[in-house]
């Protein structure tokens, strides 16, 4: 069964330019490679996924939900609930501790954070003990775990990453890749990464082409 | 939205030192304002409370509103005393409804005692908290913020102390005793000390002699003049540093002049009358001249030999009928030693000349506030500029862009009421415990009703500087932020 669903999806930017994406069928708990040159729609076609773009045209339907057809504050709701995201910098908001940075983006999403499950995932991530600091006496290696484990917090069936490899040496992109691999995995998330980082092509078996 | 505040404040607190400054320049403006607020208040609470009814108050000469501030709002020193014989005139006026006695001139602790008439304390409406009026001199009524000073309670006895200084030379002679004690009223008797005129005119009267009765009463002279005969004769004549007029006389004549005409005018006059008296009774007969000179004399020394053995400070008088305030003030001031002053009048023109200043601060306040105003929209754009993808990422958590524009508008109202709040705390404090306002002492202030309305306009401000950010917050495309 498809958890992702799209056919003969477009988008048209301000300025005129539209971009179509191929028909796509993206199940449960599988992880997906999205690839392309720069300016072939990767970032587009994950933000139309997540609702942060509505489509000019085609459909989109995830989990049996169709997004065309929800308004904007459905669609913020939606998005809080079903996606995690991942970037290629790792934001955090300076002012609070990381623990915090999670318990409020749980919050935010309008439910109480399960501490129970944010305490296993700092655990399974290796993050446990750096959950107390800020995110400015953090390395990137460490905030990139950190942004799975946000990603991660609102139980959500699809996480979406954004070239989240770019700024990593290959040792640290990939135990990168392997952690996000294997959390998805034992979580039941289905993971697609957008990049053009070519050191992720072995680690999938999934690929979409964007041209 | 708990959330949305939680982080607005986290935010605000990881920038210590930009926060605090904004919050000090605001508060700087409130308090500013606020204190302006409680000067008026005062004097307007000063005006409603005091006035009582007073129709016109008859003094010594010399500043019409010092007599109004010494002798109904107790602040100033007094202009002198008044003879009683003169009083007397007043009183039997018959535009004259009711007087009231004020003879002041010694404190106890810093708190006037005040001789007067029980009349005193029904015009203020004074109720006891415990105990009676006074009846006999040296009983004493004290007002409730004497006794929560002072500690004093019924049957307690005090001595004065010579002017209205905490500190200075105490009639230990002298023992008042408490017999009642006022409840807090919120007039000038929460601050004072009542007792019979007669009480203040025993205590003085023990080294009274002619001309020095004014100087007594002034407390802004630094030098003792109780012991006389210590002094040089020729010192207790010099009163340089005294401000206000303590004796009607001649304008040709010097203060110094004053005094020695009437030493050495009384001895001299007392022995020419004696000798002409003595021809006559020998059978002898007065030339032109000297029955002139006689008769003169005669009636000058009746004056002096029936002058008031006793003299008060002001006499508070009560109209019998409108028309009097036509007559009766000009009356006064042109055929007597002493002045009329209207205490409404001289309100006025207190509260109109300090309102020129009250409004020159009132404005440098307000634009000490628009500056701080720049200043919180200012750090809260550069907050917004270096938060935009932390927003983003809110947007992301499932805020909705109300949420985001709800936290830029927590930050502007959180610096502006905690600019107010502090405002508060340091206009308070100044006003409470700072000399420059005494005033303050002698007041209960509350919570006025224009400082929550000061509050209202501060949280208007908060959200006034935070429209801009929040606009652009609220603007702000998600994707292309996202996409950077």
């Amino acid at each position: 069964m498809a958890l992702i669903k799209t056919e003969a999806l477009s988008y048209q930017y301000p300025g005129g330019k539209i971009l179509n994406f191929p028909a796509l069928q993206i199940g449960i708990n599988e992880s997906w490679l999205l690839t392309g040159n720069s300016g072939s729609g990767k970032t587009t076609l994950l933000h139309l996924i997540s609702g942060i773009l509505m489509p000019s045209s085609g459909t989109l339907q995830i989990a049996n939900t169709l997004l065309n057809n929800l308004r904007p504050a459905e669609i913020d709701v939606y998005r809080a609930k079903n996606i995690g995201m991942v970037f290629q910098k790792s934001y955090f908001i300076d002012a609070l501790s990381m623990h915090k940075n999670l318990l409020y983006f749980a919050e935010l999403s309008g439910k109480k954070a399960d501490i129970e499950f944010v305490n296993k995932l700092l655990n399974d991530l290796g993050i446990a003990n750096l959950a107390r600091k800020k995110p400015t006496t953090l390395s990137s290696g460490e905030l990139q775990r950190f942004s799975i484990a946000r990603a991660l917090i609102n139980k959500p069936g699809i996480i979406l990453a954004d070239e989240p490899t770019s700024s990593l040496d290959d040792d640290n992109c990939k135990r990168f890749i392997e952690l996000i691999i294997g959390i998805c995995k034992s979580y039941g998330v289905t993971l697609v990464v957008a990049t053009h980082d070519a050191r992720l092509k072995k680690e999938f078996v999934n690929t979409i082409q964007l041209n | 939205m708990l959330t949305i505040v939680k982080i607005a404040v986290a935010k605000l607190l990881h920038k210590p030192y930009n926060s605090a400054l904004s919050v000090l320049l605001f508060a700087i403006g409130v308090a500013l304002i606020s204190l302006i607020i409680k000067t008026e208040t005062l004097l307007n609470n000063q005006y409603k409370n005091n006035l009582a009814g007073i129709d016109l108050v008859v003094g010594a000469k010399g500043s019409p509103l010092q007599l109004i501030l010494s002798s109904v709002l107790h602040i100033d020193a007094p202009t002198g005393n008044i003879p009683l014989e003169e009083v007397k005139r007043v009183q039997s006026n018959p535009l004259v409804k009711n007087t009231i006695p004020i003879a002041l001139g010694d404190s106890h602790k810093g708190f006037r005692i005040v001789g007067t008439h029980t009349d005193y304390l029904q015009l203020y409406a004074c109720e006891f908290q415990e105990g009676n009026s006074f009846s006999e001199p040296f009983e004493a009524v004290i007002g409730a913020n004497v006794s929560k000073k002072t500690g004093l309670k019924i049957g307690d006895t005090f001595t004065g102390v010579h002017g209205f200084l905490e500190e200075g030379h105490s009639h230990e002679d002298f023992r008042y005793t408490v017999t009642g004690v006022l409840k807090r009223s919120g007039n000038v008797t929460d601050n004072l000390i009542l007792s019979p005129v007669e009480s203040v005119w025993m205590v003085h009267g023990h080294n009274k002699n002619g001309g020095e009765w004014e100087h007594k009463n002034c407390d802004c002279c630094e030098h003792e003049q109780h012991d006389h005969s210590e002094h040089g004769e020729e010192e207790h004549h010099h009163h340089e540093n005294c401000e206000h007029d303590h004796h009607e006389h001649d304008e040709t004549y010097t203060h110094e002049d004053q005094h020695e005409h009437e030493y050495e005018g009384n001895t001299h006059e007392i022995e020419t009358l004696e000798q002409l008296q003595n021809k006559l009774s020998q059978g002898g007969e007065l030339s032109e001249e000297e029955a002139k000179l006689y008769m003169e004399l005669k009636g000058q020394l009746v004056v002096k030999t029936t002058e008031a053995s006793e003299e008060i400070t002001a006499l508070l008088v009560f109209y019998k009928s409108p028309q009097a305030a036509i007559s009766l003030p000009r009356a006064i001031n042109q055929n007597t030693t002493m002045q009329a002053a209207s205490p409404a009048l001289e309100l006025n023109r207190l509260i109109s000349m300090l309102g020129m200043g009250l409004n020159t601060l009132r404005l440098l306040a307000w634009i000490i506030i628009v500056i701080s105003a720049i200043n919180i929209f200012i750090y809260l754009l550069n907050i917004f500029n270096q938060s935009i993808f932390e927003l983003a990422l809110l947007r992301l958590a499932g805020a909705s862009k109300l949420k985001v524009v709800a936290l830029l508008y927590a930050q502007g109202i959180f610096l502006a009421v905690s600019g107010w709040f502090i405002g508060m705390i340091v206009s308070y404090v100044i006003w409470m415990y700072l000399p420059q306002f005494e005033l303050g002492r002698y007041f209960d202030i509350g919570v006025f009703f224009k400082e929550l309305i000061l509050l209202l306009f501060c949280v208007g401000i908060g959200l006034l500087v935070a429209l801009i950010p929040a606009i652009k917050a609220y603007k702000n495309n998600l994707h292309f932020t996202l996409s950077r």
